[in-house]
């Protein structure tokens, strides 16, 4: 075998990976349900934030994360191929809870605004996760930019209530923009 | 030079069976038809590739029913895997080797 065979043959083994990769790489379900969750969030920091926000997410995080395995499994069975999910679930574990103990430490200390900037900075931190291991420039694009954001409202002198409403907002929306475009990319390539 | 000059393994070298194990190491496991239109080939030919992978113990067959509907799993077994791994790793030492020089 010469080397422009064997670049040929790497070549046609790399092009099989990323066409495995991209059939896999499915986020759009994830990103417009923990928007659309986030986004319903708003409700509870502007009523009573504190405490009801940790309820919120235990149920709204398990609802969330059930409906997206369950989405998973069937795409999985229709598509005829199936993931290794076994770093995704650690990374959602660890996300969960990062941010409940980011909230939680931060609310019992009384940093109510460190309790709205922690749990947002350990998400944006789970998508640039999710972008090393899905080789995913975009979702890496979406982590930069929300922790940048994050950033920024940390940095402002706006009080913890409007702090956690902005980052509710931003997350919330950005996910759900996301969802949607990556929906429509995703038919569009098929 | 001869492939096992190259530490190349017949059994994974081939090339639909280089892509049975692509599909495969970045997936838990595949379907025959997914493999069988991922890979452009027939029945057949992807038949006789996965029983030579079986055989070699680098796949795992799974005939199951799913519902009335019949459905093939294949997975890489960690010998499948590693094999695969050493195959690629073999090819780009071929490919440095060769190349190396003629950079210089």
């Amino acid at each position: 075998m010469d080397a422009n065979a064997a670049a040929k043959t790497v070549d046609h083994v790399s092009a099989v990976r990323r066409r495995v990769r991209r059939r896999l790489s499915s986020f759009w379900f994830p990103l417009l349900v923990f928007g659309g969750l986030t986004l319903g969030s708003l409700v509870i920091i502007a009523l009573a934030n504190g405490p009801a926000l940790g309820v919120y997410w235990t149920v709204a995080g398990t609802v969330g994360g059930t409906a997206t395995g369950r989405h998973y499994r069937r795409q999985e069975r229709e598509l005829g191929l199936e993931a290794r999910q076994a770093a995704s679930i650690v990374v959602c574990a660890a996300i969960v809870v990062g941010c409940l103990l980011a909230g939680g430490i931060a609310g019992g200390l009384e940093a109510e605004r460190t309790a709205a900037i922690g749990p947002s900075l350990v998400v944006a931190a789970g998508y640039a996760i999710f972008a090393w291991l899905d080789r995913s420039a975009a979702l890496a694009a979406i982590g930069a930019l929300l922790g940048g954001l994050t950033l920024a409202v940390a940095l402002s002198d706006l009080d913890a209530t409007a702090t956690a409403f902005v980052l509710a907002l931003a997350y919330g929306v950005v996910g759900v923009v996301a969802g949607l475009v990556f929906r429509a990319l995703e038919q569009r390539s098929l | 030079m001869s492939n096992a000059a190259l530490q190349l393994d017949d059994v994974v070298h081939q090339r639909v069976r280089l892509g049975i194990l692509a599909v495969l190491a970045e997936s838990r496991r595949a379907d025959f038809v997914y493999l069988r239109e991922a890979l452009e080939v027939t029945d057949g030919n992807l038949s006789r590739h996965l029983q030579v992978l079986e055989a070699a113990g680098y796949v795992r067959i799974e005939k199951i029913f799913e519902g009335r509907r019949p459905r093939t799993w294949v997975a890489a077994t960690t010998t499948g895997r590693e094999a695969f791994e050493s195959e690629l790793e073999a090819l780009r030492n071929l490919i440095a080797r060769i190349d190396g020089p003629r950079a210089e």
